[in-house]
């Protein structure tokens, strides 16, 4: 692809992202950031294609400390989000069997 | 052959990038699912594993395979070391490794020149290779857009260590030395001076491309030492802006669409993300970046919020709670801090079994990340039909008979309200100071995060009971029991 191509990707991508968090509540920002986190997490396939086309020592060295680093951030990434969507999915769950104990029933949003 | 590992590495990545867009969709949704954070993974994982059919991966492959076992196996401590409740220093941490892989793509695209590039050039993508032309360097672009990579991405690597390493140690010490604006500005000029250098050189400077990415690191370490902690959650999101922006020019590098396109949507989520998030806590974006660089190098305040605040000791707290009708929970830092939430929902269940209506208002920023609450309530089993917004429960406080502020200060600190209220002026505050009691727990009689004396605890209606959290919930649990 050309520059401009390439550009117009991104300018369109960044639309996107915009679009996609523009009405969050507040209480998702932090699983959010993870999930974006985990997004950039992508720059593996970066480092790989560099250390691949990697010829002499030095540039060896620093792609496979950036291809261990991108790893790091993929498998964490992962890890930490997933974690993070868990409880809330835990917390989702125990709110449809638990309200029990509450009596006056002047909550019923869902 | 070659045509058909091209096409599906091309149609691998394509897939991908539709995953990611679908994945942060799902994630921004309220209906929060894991199927966003998979579906996210999926595509990282599918755009990784395609990639093992680019022309080029032979040569290198084993030392690839093993950095990825590394790097893969080695995060796994951190990540086992740290509470679920403690997520948010990790997205930190993962937000430094990642900005520090996308500065050394950039760091090694710029090592390249000239030696290799007319080779990779040929192997870049599947059209040019199997064509096998060998595309004309780009001129200057592609330099300056790796220069300004490693910048961005040693940016985020420096500023985001900073952050986690703040979050992690508890450390509320703001780092501010004397003539720390010289030093500033004349890390910045080094940074500026070396980066056009870098840009218009036409051969390969390992030694000036080791500083220059030293002088963006510390850029980066300087930039976040000096922001109160209670701005970390702006500035994390700050740092993955950055991190999403090295990505993303690594791509123009690299000419990886995928790339780019993650970089691009990390940029502009986590930018937007910035935005909503220090109007949420009332803070324009300039005054938290730029408050490290005041000219004054602020006096430790001597002032102390508990001077005038009455005591009040487990059992008498235990009987305002056990026999209230209503009471609303404020928690805060200090319940994270001290790692009493799970012990906090046993004293409500307690409390509801007595017939106690307990709510729990959630502050926008209350803790260290927005939402950081909510994953602590949510971890502690808490159903999300207990929990209001502080609009909701600032029009209700009148009817509140007792409010519980478990390790907050800021955002109940009514001088908020007034003109006197420093950098809280105008922050939306939980107004307890409306509810007939308020027991606040809290370890100190310190101040909050942004300084301001709180006069909550000299109102005739508020009683402190000082501690740590943990033991002070703990002891109410005990008196509680006891009630008949």
């Amino acid at each position: 692809m050309s520059g401009f191509d390439l550009l117009y990707l991104a300018g369109l991508a960044m639309i996107t992202g915009y679009l996609l968090v523009g009405r969050v509540p507040s209480m998702l920002h932090t699983t959010l950031l993870a999930g974006a986190s985990l997004v950039h997490g992508l720059v593996l396939v970066g480092a790989i294609v560099v250390l691949a086309e990697a010829q002499s020592l030095l540039p060896r060295l620093l792609g496979a400390l950036s291809v261990a680093l991108a790893s790091a951030n993929v498998v964490g990434g992962f890890l930490v989000t997933d974690r993070l969507l868990a409880l809330f999915e835990r917390g989702k769950r125990r709110s449809v069997v638990a309200p029990a104990s509450r009596d006056d029933g002047t909550e019923g949003d869902a | 052959m070659r045509i058909e590992l091209a096409f599906l590495l091309e149609l691998g990545w394509f897939v991908s990038a539709v995953c990611l867009v679908g994945g942060l969709r799902q994630l921004s949704s309220p209906r929060v699912t894991r199927r966003g954070g998979h579906l996210i993974t999926f595509g990282v994982l599918l755009a990784v594993a395609v990639t093992f059919a680019h022309p080029a991966i032979g040569s290198n492959l084993w030392l690839i395979l093993a950095a990825m076992l590394v790097g893969g196996v080695t995060v796994l401590v951190p990540v086992r070391r740290t509470a679920a409740a403690d997520s948010s220093r990790l997205i930190a941490l993962f937000n430094a490794i990642g900005g520090a892989a996308a500065a050394l793509i950039a760091a090694v695209h710029l090592l390249a020149i000239p030696a290799t590039r007319s080779q990779r050039d040929a192997l870049r993508t599947f059209d040019h290779a199997f064509e096998g032309i060998a595309v004309p360097l780009p001129g200057p672009g592609e330099n300056i857009a790796s220069v300004i990579a490693l910048l961005c991405g040693s940016i985020a690597a420096g500023g985001s260590a900073v952050a986690w390493w703040r979050l992690s140690s508890g450390s509320e010490a703001v780092r501010r030395f004397e003539k720390r604006q010289t030093v500033y500005v004349a890390n910045a000029a080094v940074v500026l001076l070396l980066g056009l250098v870098l840009a218009v050189s036409t051969t390969a400077h390992a030694g000036l491309l080791a500083i220059f990415a030293v002088a963006c690191l510390s850029f980066g370490v300087g930039m976040s030492l000096p922001i109160a902690r209670a701005d970390m959650p702006v500035l994390i999101a700050l740092y993955n802006a950055f991190a999403g922006a090295a990505v993303l020019l690594d791509g123009l590098v690299i000419d990886n669409p995928t790339l780019i396109i993650a970089g691009s949507l990390v940029f502009a989520a986590a930018s937007l993300l910035m935005r909503l998030t220090a109007r949420s806590m009332n803070r324009r974006l300039g005054d938290v970046m730029y408050s490290g660089l005041g000219l004054s190098i602020e006096a430790t305040p001597e002032r102390r919020s508990g001077d005038r605040a009455n005591p009040i000791d487990a059992a008498e707290a235990s009987i305002a709670l056990g026999y209230a009708t209503r009471v609303l929970v404020v928690p805060g830092y200090g319940m994270a801090v001290s790692r009493s939430h799970r012990k906090l929902r046993e004293l409500v269940l307690l409390l509801e079994e007595r017939g106690v209506e307990v709510t729990f208002v959630l502050h926008p920023v209350a803790g260290r990340l927005p939402g950081h609450m909510n994953v602590l309530l949510a971890e502690a089993g808490v159903p999300y039909d207990r929990i209001v917004e502080a609009s909701e429960a600032n029009a209700d406080m009148e009817n509140v008979d007792v409010a519980l502020v478990v390790g907050a200060d800021d955002i109940v600190n009514p001088a908020a309200r007034g003109g006197d209220g420093g950098d809280l002026t105008g922050l939306a505050i939980i107004e307890v100071d409306r509810a007939q009691r308020v027991i606040v727990l809290r370890r100190g009689d310190g101040l909050g995060h942004a300084g301001i004396v709180n006069p909550l605890m000299g109102a005739a209606n508020v009683r402190l009971m000082a501690g740590d959290a943990l033991a002070s919930v703990q002891a109410l649990i005990g008196q509680v029991k006891q009630l008949d």
